[in-house]
This record gives structure tokens, C-alpha cells and sequence, in this order.
């Protein structure tokens, strides 16, 4: 191309660059559709401990997540969501399981409340079925003291689509350990914000996928330190297989007067194909001083000398490739597990 | 099992040659020793009979008791009885060992078999104990983390579980202590079977003190010059590499 010819090129935008918002291939019309036929979230409340309480709210004492847009879209279908509330102080030995499963087009809506030195430990598990749409709308409240490990497994199945947002707001002196699991969608787009509001809030936000086909992963996240003396991190992989996609969109952001902040993030991918394609745009923005924040992004096929190293023990290729993208996974279970 | 070299060449990608025509005849049940100068191309043997993709084979043949190696894949050489204790062994993050074996013994396992996993960690733990191993090793990701002594120790843990038939040793001994060379040589003559032949890849007497070679190969300019003798082990260390030199010259 000539320098002459750089005037005649458009400039980038979310028109003609779609990779910046993964596309769910679903025209507008259908999914309008889709929505309204909208059906509550399904959920197992019974036999909590004490301390407990799974109760239905009303839309209109719902927090705002995600954008302004998503929201309006989503609250016009949504009148009712479930709130799970933990009192203050509550000691939970076991881990509490929430299921639901998607048919059709729904829209859910889930807001938790940890109380203040409350420490749960809590699974979601949301199976999407078949030609499913689901909008998940997700608010964690953790107050002060409380500490939350929350894992999101999101396990779609064929041709199944969801949008995920997930806003955690955490206060002084909290912990907070997310890890998210995506398989098996067409489309997945999560978004995620995490707000620190409070000094000494801990967050570690882990993610961990595996696309093949042509499914296509969008996650998107929000470190936002609202407060000093906070700490957050992000690790996000994903392997991605024959002709899938995975975007990963990260943003660290410390706002004015929130000194002594601590916050990294990171995004690992590890390409099984020639085909498969990712695309990570981690970033900072940083509005105060005596920060420290770093981000990094690596995408690699599989490291040859590891998969001879196997080979030449008798693995098969495939079950080499296998143990390897399982390896590549591992510690963010670990780093889970360890937190 | 047998091993038989003829005339191998092989090269790098851009075409460089690092194997000139290696001639070797391992018979089943005997133990022979390679020794030479660094950067003679004993390493890139031992690579390019496993099937290491960084190495193109341009002549020449090897076979594994009659079975045509070169034209097999790597993991196909694995499973025919072929094993090499790497010089440098990778870390596998993220694969225990103990994961790491079993599926390995696995897949040599004929289809829809599975592994007695009692009796495997039982064995591991044997296997461990003999090669003064801490068992923890076992839940350890492979090689990540430990010390040169202990991948190669772990090299030798694989080889004693896997049971190969003809193995390669490529300077196992390099890091290894007095104690851990003379544990692991003991690990490697408690399999020296008339079945089984041993390829041991090394720059020091002391290594095949222990493991007693019945020929010894000097490896230099990419193949064997000069064949002969334990006697030649002495002959090494006494006046080193240069006679190969003066002989070039």
C-alpha cells in the first residue's frame, strides 16, 4: 500500500472490526423473541442453613449491572429475580450448590449478600440446554469482613448462546475468590465488574475455558479500585480448538485518591490449531498515585518439547494434547483451590 | 531388544548435518557405551532414534529388533519398547507425576484396559523407595522445580515403571552426587535383562564403573570412529579427546 492510499482506508471501528464485541450470530428479531418468552430463573432454595435465605425481589429494588442498555433490555422482560442472603457472622462448613437450567430463552437475575465476617463458599451451576438464550444477571454484595468463593459453571450444550454479567461490589476488609467456567457454547459473552469500594478488599478473579468448533467466547472485565489499600488480581485462560474464538477484553481502573492499590492482570491462551483465533486487550487506567498495576497477555501453541516429552513416553498425540490443555488449566483450579 | 544403526544422516532444518553415517549394532541384552567430545552429535542420536521433529532424517536406516523405527511416530517408538532418559528433561507444569505415568503405562495398554490403580501407586511407591525418592515426588508436576539431580533421578523413575526394552541414558549421570549415581546405577543394572539393551550416552568413567558397558563407542564428527573395549573408558580419561584430533590432522 502506497502512503497515498492510507486515506482511502476507513478507520477501525465496532462496525468492521467485529472481534472487539463477539458476534452471536442471532438476528436481532429472534432474539427479541426469544426474550419474551422469557421464563423465571429455576432454583433449588430448599433445606439451607440456618442463616440462610433464598427469597423472590422485585425488579425495581434491583442494583444496576452492566451497562444501561442491558439492563433496560433485560428489565423489560424481567419482573422478579432471587436473592440469596447470608446472615451476618454465618459459619458454613459446606459449600452451598444454586442449579438452574436454561430452556428456551430466559432471563435470570441472582443477587447474593454475604454478610459482614461471613465466610461461604457457594457453586453455581447453570446448564444451558439446547438451542437455549440465556441472560444472566448477577450481583454479589459482600459486606464487611465477609469472605466469598464463588464458582460460576456455565455448561452450555450445542447450540446454546448466554450473555453473563456479573457485578461484585466488596467492602472494607473482604475477600473475594470468582472462578468462572465456560463450555460448550456457540456464544458466551461475560461481563464482569469488579468494585472495591472499601479499604482492604481482596479479589481474585479466575477464569478457565475450553472453545472448539466454532464457538466463540467473549469475556470482558472491570477491576475498578474505588478505595486505597486494595488488592485485586485477574488470570483468564483459555485453550482454543479447530476454528473457535476467544476475546478477552481487561480493564484495570484506579480512580482518584485510591493510593497504595495492587492490581495485575492476565490473559493466557494456548492455540490447539492454526484456525483458532484469540484476541486480548488487557489495559490500565490509573488515576492516582503510589499504584501498583500491571497487566499481561501471552498466546502460544503448545510447547513443542513438552508434547515430545510425552510422545516419546508412548502418549498418543491426542492424549498428549489433552493432558497438556488440561496442564495449561490447572492452576487456576489450584490458585482457586489455594485462596 | 536389538538395535541396529546403518549409515544414518541426519540434519537440521536448514539443512545443517549433524549425523554423518552412524553405524551401531546393539544386540538384545548387552549394555554399550558412547562416549565423546561435546558437540559431536551423541545427543542428536539419541533425538533422532526417539523422532524428534527438529531433526530430518536424509539417509540411512535403524531398526528395533527388524521393526523399521524411523518410520514410526514418536509415540509409536515409545510404545515398541524405546525409551530415552533425556540430558535435559522438560517441566511439565500443571501434570503430576504420578498422572504423568499412568498415562503413559496406559497407553500401552491394549484398547478398553484399564490400570489396576492400587497396584500401580503400590508399585510407584516401591519403585520411588529403591531410588531414594520422596514419595511427595509423585504429586509433584513433573521436573518443575526440582534440581538437575532430580530430573534425572525422575528420568530413571520412568524408565524403571515403563519398562522399555531398549534404553537410551544421555548423560544421566550429569548432576548427579556420589550417593544419587550410585542409587540410580543400581536402578539401571537391576533391569539389565537378556531381553533388554541399554544405550548409555556419557562423558565420565565413573558412570560406567557402575554400569559395566560390554562395548564402548567414541563418538566424533557425527558418527563412530572407533569401537572397542571397557579398556577405552581408560584410555579416555587418561589422554581425554585429542588423539581424535591429531588423527583428523
Amino acid at each position: 500500500m502506497h502512503a497515498s492510499d492510507i486515506e482511502s482506508v476507513s478507520l477501525p471501528t465496532r462496525l468492521n472490526e467485529d472481534w472487539r464485541f463477539g458476534q452471536p450470530h442471532i438476528r436481532a428479531p429472534q432474539l427479541a423473541e426469544l426474550i419474551d418468552r422469557a421464563r423465571q430463573l429455576d432454583m433449588d432454595g430448599s433445606a439451607l442453613p440456618d442463616g440462610v435465605q433464598l427469597e423472590e425481589c422485585t425488579a425495581d429494588v434491583l442494583p444496576t449491572v452492566g451497562s444501561d442498555a442491558l439492563m433496560q433490555r433485560a428489565l423489560a422482560r424481567l419482573k422478579r429475580g432471587h436473592c440469596l442472603k447470608i446472615a451476618d457472622g454465618s459459619h458454613l462448613p459446606q459449600p452451598i450448590v444454586l442449579r438452574s437450567e436454561a430452556h428456551g430463552a430466559q432471563v435470570q437475575y441472582l443477587r447474593v449478600v454475604v454478610g459482614a465476617g461471613t465466610q461461604l463458599h457457594l457453586i453455581e451451576e447453570h446448564a444451558h440446554n439446547e438451542n437455549s438464550m440465556l441472560v444472566c444477571l448477577r450481583h454479589y454484595e459482600l459486606l464487611p469482613g465477609a469472605t466469598l468463593r464463588l464458582e460460576q459453571r456455565e455448561n452450555g450444550s450445542g447450540c446454546s448462546h448466554t450473555l453473563c454479567v456479573t457485578s461484585c461490589s466488596c467492602a472494607s476488609d473482604t475477600r473475594l475468590c470468582l472462578l468462572s467456567t465456560h463450555s460448550d457454547f456457540t456464544w458466551a459473552r461475560h461481563e464482569s465488574t469488579l468494585n472495591l469500594t472499601a479499604p482492604r478488599a481482596e479479589a481474585l478473579l479466575l477464569s478457565a475455558n475450553r472453545l472448539r468448533g466454532k464457538q466463540c467466547l467473549d469475556m470482558r472485565s472491570l477491576q475498578l479500585h474505588s478505595s486505597p489499600e486494595c488488592k485485586s488480581r485477574l488470570l483468564c485462560k483459555n485453550v482454543a480448538d479447530e476454528q473457535s474464538t476467544a476475546i478477552f477484553g481487561g480493564n484495570i481502573r484506579v480512580q482518584p485518591r485510591s493510593h497504595n492499590t495492587d492490581a495485575y492482570l492476565s490473559n493466557l491462551n494456548l492455540l490447539l490449531s492454526p484456525h483458532a483465533t484469540v484476541h486480548s486487550l488487557p489495559m490500565l487506567e490509573i488515576l492516582a498515585d503510589r499504584v501498583r498495576c500491571s497487566h499481561g497477555a501471552a498466546s502460544a501453541p503448545l510447547d513443542a518439547e513438552q508434547l515430545f516429552y510425552l510422545l516419546s513416553r508412548g502418549i498418543n498425540l491426542a492424549d498428549a494434547r489433552a493432558i497438556l490443555s488440561e496442564a495449561f488449566l490447572a492452576d487456576v483450579r489450584l490458585q482457586f483451590e489455594q485462596f | 531388544m536389538s538395535l541396529v544403526i546403518k549409515n544414518l544422516h541426519a540434519s537440521l532444518k536448514d539443512g545443517h548435518e549433524i549425523l554423518s553415517g552412524v553405524n551401531l549394532e546393539l544386540p538384545s541384552g548387552q549394555v554399550h557405551a558412547i562416549m565423546g567430545p561435546n558437540g559431536s552429535g551423541k545427543s542428536t542420536l539419541s533425538k533422532v532414534l526417539c523422532g524428534h521433529p527438529d531433526y530430518i532424517v536424509t539417509a540411512g536406516s535403524a531398526e528395533l529388533d527388524g521393526q523399521d523405527l524411523l518410520s514410526m511416530t514418536p509415540d509409536a517408538r515409545g510404545r515398541a519398547g524405546l525409551f530415552l532418559a533425556f540430558q535435559y528433561p522438560v517441566e511439565v507444569p500443571g501434570v503430576t507425576n504420578a498422572n504423568f505415568l499412568r498415562a503413559a503405562l496406559k497407553a500401552r495398554m491394549p484398547g478398553g484396559e484399564e490400570l489396576d490403580a492400587v497396584a500401580y501407586y503400590k508399585r510407584l511407591r516401591t519403585v520411588m523407595k529403591d531410588l531414594n525418592m520422596d514419595t511427595k515426588f509423585s504429586s509433584r508436576a513433573v521436573n518443575e522445580g526440582f534440581s538437575g539431580g532430580e530430573k534425572k533421578r525422575n528420568e530413571v523413575l520412568q524408565m524403571l515403571m515403563l519398562e522399555p526394552l531398549c534404553a537410551i541414558l544421555d548423560e544421566t549421570d550429569s548432576g548427579l552426587d556420589v550417593d544419587a549415581l550410585r542409587i540410580v546405577s543400581q536402578g539401571v543394572n537391576s533391569m539389565r535383562a537378556p531381553f533388554r539393551s541399554f544405550l548409555v550416552i556419557t562423558h565420565y568413567k565413573r558412570l560406567l564403573d557402575y554400569i559395566v558397558p560390554d562395548v564402548v563407542h567414541i563418538f566424533h564428527r557425527g558418527r563412530i570412529e572407533r569401537s572397542g573395549g571397557r579398556e577405552l573408558v581408560g584410555y579416555i580419561e587418561e589422554h581425554g579427546f585429542d588423539f581424535l584430533k591429531e588423527e583428523d590432522a
